[in-house]
């Protein structure tokens, strides 16, 4: 139970009629916790400020000045022996000839010694480090402050002694800046601003990209704007008190040994204010938690590795047990690794967050069972746990079962390699053999699923590992997939005698942790330096877009990737900024994910323009598809689902494939990641198999997608398909994924999904006709019209449903004057040909390729019978050379004007 | 200002005069305590490395997986030579320690003594 307590009769200040309290006795505010009153004891005001550096400044100058006089008496005496050459036993008989100044000088330095290791060590003891209550506790709760004093001493924490110098000084500096600027009392802006003087701060938001100068001027300038009392004295109030007790707590629950700066960094981010300042520096709640536990983790490790170093000595170096009673293994150290061995080296990483999955192997192995399969996807850290394992055996903080025992990792490939089935089996059996004698073996087996199906004839590996580990002589550990567990463990005799402990990927936020954890090594080795939004975009985009491997292995594995690229790029000491981790990953994948630069914000600003240089009119079309893929760009799309999805609907050759084009080539810069289905082609049932795949054999829908995740998915003519076929679909634009035939879930969400269908394209043009507008004629076309072909629930899945009108001459034309564009450009281009095409041909060429039924379509190939043709002609029988005018005219005219001689 | 700092530091100095006197009653009390547990702590660590408890109570368990009954006959006498040599480094290391502490007893007196010899 946990209760602040404030005192009645001085507000919490301690003080009352400027004379301490004697109510509280000066307390003022604390804090029942647990069965411990927790209280602030130390004076903060300027005489005690004072003293307490005063005091610190003598303490430093009185041990150096210690420490150098016993420095001056030894070296005097070994000076004096060196010059007389006296023997050092005359020192200690009665008639020894040295001056007796010398030896004054020598023992009084050596008293001064005693003195000075005397204080050091008080010191030490002093800082106190924090425990956890476990057998003082009170019963009795304390209700009031008034009874304070009926509390024995050992009830009672006075939190200021825990506090590390550098957040004591901190909080000093804070109370002195509250009376340089004349504050009535010290705010935790005070404390803030005094925070980011501190070396460890200024780590922090070194990793957070934030320069110390300008988050202090902005600080500052809050600090100006606060009402001024010229001469008051500040005062500390119970809020102050209260974040200083809150960062003990939460000292107290990470197992701190002190109450550092970043402690009271976390409790005083809850603050309104200074929520608000660091909101302005891109800094949530859940990215301080994840940068404070970075520098905490930083902590930990050096700590454990420490204590692990310490622990270790005592392990014996060899194979042999403590006991010595233990044989000696050669033929099963020939296929195995001793995990305890290179742990005892401290080769092996320390492990983190994984107390939930080695206390259920430790659960297992004590009750019934002696076997344990990890089962979780490749790089969810089995190893990792099984490293840790060895860890803990080397600092014996096991179960009695797995003490003074060595943990050996055994290769079935090993076992298998150079030899038969039968072969394997021998050699399994004289390892079974050696672990029975020697007693003190601890098998892991990693990618046990390769022990099934090892037979010729007789038993299989695996029943012979089961009928071994069944007679229960050595603990056996072992690590499969869940697609493997599924399909040779779980069937098999092994599923019966290994429990499973299921192993998950972590989370974003445990993956972070991980990778903070590991990033020093990888710095260490690359020489440079890690920003913390290069972590988290490491961690965040790995796990959005390399869905084939599992975190946190594959965010480890980009990190060092990165690290190695920025050395390159810019040299030792430089930092991996998150741009940079964007860039290793859009290499990787094909995906631009480097933030928008300015050409293509300016792109994505127009357009619709953009768009209107390949496609005449449609204006709603163009439209919704600009709107959406805005939204899409700036990634304001949801995250679970495609990027965008459309249904485009309308006669055959008004542009709805030319739209699509376009879009691939606005949208992925260049228009090649486009992947087209004619899904006219997949019109029976067994074309799903197709699109999505066989356990043998990828699909060609899944594997184009998986091999382009950023692309424009085009499904041409979909009415078409089997409506099985489409029912995949309804999953796709919803979840953004689908599962292959080999059960790999491939990810749709960097998608660009099109539909195109002509259906009902005769009504569309009936309509148009009679005059509806184009609101009724999708209206009707939703509701009755295309309902023959798609189900509701296929249409509702989409972004939009957009309905191309048919062409006009009008617009046919306009067309005709785009294509023949495109056409002066090549041939310039190309050729160094210059066409000239009068605008009554552009009227005729309309005119000849309009057609009410195929729209555009026609157009096509009349611009390629009038302009190429005669082109290609002209060229052959080299009639125009570079230079030369080409002017096509009504009637099919065609004048050549001869460029000048040069 | 000036006589806050000239009464802090008269604190100090009075503080710190304070401190030497207490050295030598903080080295026979909590010092004192420290040493003891230090010395402690080092003698189990000692026997730890030595492993002469585990060595005791395996005193009757064959060595090496050699459990026929002259192998048990030989490693019986093998523990008991382990233990006696084991048993004499643990009591050499005990000594040591033992000297350890017991120098940090009698140096304050002794430091003093001698230089009260030297002046008297």
């Amino acid at each position: 139970m946990s209760q602040f307590l404030i005192c009645s009769n001085c507000d919490g200040t301690g003080f009352f009629d400027k004379k301490i309290c004697l109510n509280c006795k000066g307390i003022g505010f604390g804090l029942w916790h647990e069965g411990r009153f927790i209280y602030w004891g130390r004076a903060l005001n300027e005489e005690s400020i004072l003293e307490r550096k005063i005091k610190r400044f003598a303490g430093i100058t009185a041990n150096f000045l210690l420490g150098l006089f016993g420095l001056f008496g030894i070296i005097i005496l070994v000076f004096t022996f060196w010059k007389t050459g006296i023997d050092l036993e005359e020192l200690f008989t009665r008639d020894f000839s040295l001056p007796k100044q010398i030896l004054l000088i020598f023992w009084f330095s050596l008293f001064f010694d005693l003195y000075l290791y005397s204080r050091i060590k008080r010191k030490d003891v002093g800082s106190v480090i924090i425990e956890k209550p476990c057998l003082s506790t009170s019963n009795i709760p304390l209700l009031s402050l008034t009874e304070v004093d009926r509390l024995k001493k050992k009830f009672k924490i006075d939190i200021s002694q825990n506090f590390s110098q550098r957040s004591q000084q901190a909080i000093e500096e804070a109370y002195i800046l509250a009376k340089r600027f004349a504050h009535l009392k010290v705010l935790p802006i005070h404390l803030f601003f005094s925070l980011l003087k501190i070396p460890e701060i200024k780590v922090i938001l070194a990793r957070l990209e934030i320069s110390p100068q300008i988050l202090k001027e902005r600080v500052k300038n809050i600090l100006e704007k606060e009402k001024k009392f010229p001469g008051v004295v500040p005062k500390i109030t119970p809020d102050l008190i209260k974040i200083f007790l809150n960062s003990y707590l939460k000292a107290w629950e990470g197992n701190l040994k002190r109450v550092y700066a970043e402690d009271l960094l976390a409790i005083i981010a809850r603050e309104e204010k200074i929520k608000e300042i660091l909101f302005e520096f891109e800094i949530d709640q859940d990215k301080l938690k994840n940068i404070i536990a970075w520098t905490r983790i930083n902590r930990m490790l050096f700590e454990r590795r420490k204590e692990f170093l310490g622990l270790a000595r005592f392990r014996p170096k060899g194979i042999m047990n403590r006991a010595m009673t233990a044989v000696s293994t050669p033929f099963l150290d020939q296929f195995s690794e001793d995990l305890t061995f290179l742990a005892k080296l401290g080769y092996l990483p320390l492990c983190l967050n994984r107390e939930k999955e080695l206390e259920e192997i430790f659960r297992i192995l004590e009750g019934a069972r002696v076997g344990v399969i990890l089962v979780g996807e490749p790089g969810v850290g089995k190893n990792a746990i099984i490293e840790g394992l060895a860890q803990l055996m080397v600092e014996e903080r096991v179960p009695k079962i797995l003490r003074d025992k060595r943990l050996l990792s055994l290769s079935i490939a090993r076992l298998t390699a150079g030899t038969t089935s039968s072969g394997a089996r021998e050699r399994f059996l004289r390892i079974c053999c050696e672990i029975a004698r020697a007693k003190n073996i601890v098998l892991y087996i990693p990618e046990i699923h390769g022990s099934v199906g090892i037979k010729e004839g007789g038993i299989d590996l695996a029943d012979l590992l089961t009928e071994e580990i069944k007679r229960g002589y050595f603990p056996c550990l072992s690590a499969t997939t869940p697609q493997l567990y599924t399909r040779f463990i779980e069937s098999s005799s092994l599923g019966s005698v290994l429990q499973k402990v299921i192993v998950n990927e972590p989370e974003t936020n445990e993956a972070i942790q991980i990778l903070e954890a590991k990033i020093g090594n990888i710095e260490y080795r690359n020489k440079v330096f890690f920003s913390y939004e290069a972590i988290k975009r490491t961690v965040e985009l790995s796990k959005t877009f390399l869905h084939e491997f599992y975190l946190p292995e594959k965010a480890i594995e980009i990190a060092e990737e990165v690290a190695h690229h920025v050395l390159e790029k810019r040299g030792t000491k430089a930092m991996a900024k998150g741009e940079d981790v964007s860039e290793i990953i859009s290499q990787k994948t094909k995906i631009p994910l480097t933030t928008i630069v300015e050409e293509e914000r300016e792109k994505l600003l127009r357009l619709e323009e953009v768009i209107h240089e390949r496609i005449i009119d449609q204006e709603e079309a163009v439209k919704e598809v600009s709107l959406a893929l805005r939204r899409a760009k700036v990634g304001l799309k949801s995250g679970k689902k495609p990027i965008a999805s459309f249904l485009f609907l309308g006669p055959t050759g008004v542009g709805k494939t030319e739209m699509a084009k376009t879009v691939a080539e606005v949208f992925f810069a260049g228009g090649k990641q486009m992947i087209r289905l004619d899904m006219s082609e997949y019109q029976d049932k067994a074309s799903v198999y197709r699109l999505l795949g066989t356990p043998s054999e990828g699909g060609l829908l899944t594997e184009a997608v998986r091999r382009n995740p950023y692309s424009l998915l085009l499904l041409d003519e979909v009415e078409k398909a089997h409506p099985d076929v489409l029912n995949i679909f309804l999953a796709i634009l919803d979840d953004g994924r689908a599962t292959d035939g080999a059960g790999r879930v491939i990810d749709f969400t960097n998608e660009i999904i099109i539909g195109t269908s002509n259906a009902g394209s005769s009504y569309i043009q009936e309509e148009l006709r009679k005059g509806s507008t184009m609101e009724q004629i999708k209206e009707g076309l939703l509701q009755k019209e295309i309902g023959f072909y798609f189900r509701p629930e296929f249409l509702n899945r989409f972004d939009g449903i957009i309905v191309f009108k048919p062409l006009s001459l009008a617009e046919i034309e306009e067309i005709t004057r785009l294509l023949i564009n495109r056409e002066i450009k090549r041939a310039e281009e190309k050729y160094g040909i210059i066409l000239e095409v009068t605008e009554g041909t552009i009227k005729e060429l309309a005119q000849a390729g309009f057609d009410p039924v195929f729209g555009a379509r026609p157009l096509k190939r009349v611009i390629r019978k009038r302009i190429e043709d005669v082109l290609a002609y002209l060229l052959l029988e080299k009639r125009i050379k570079r230079r030369d005018i080409v002017i096509f005219d009504k009637s099919g005219e065609v004048r050549i004007k001869k460029a000048t001689e040069l | 200002m000036f006589s806050k700092v000239s009464l802090v530091i008269t604190k100090s100095i009075f503080d710190s005069i304070l401190d030497f006197f207490y050295f030598p009653f903080w080295w026979y009390t909590k010092g004192l305590k420290d040493v003891l547990l230090w010395s402690f702590k080092k003698i189990l660590n000692g026997e730890k490395t030595l492993g002469l408890r585990i060595w005791m109570m395996n005193l009757f368990h064959p060595m090496y997986g050699v459990t026929d009954w002259q192998g048990k006959i030989i490693s019986f006498f093998m523990r008991l030579i382990q233990i006696f040599f084991r048993s004499i480094l643990f009591l050499i290391w005990i000594f040591f320690i033992f000297l350890l502490f017991s120098i940090w007893l009698v140096a304050p007196v002794f430091v003093i003594y001698s230089i009260l010899k030297l002046i008297f």
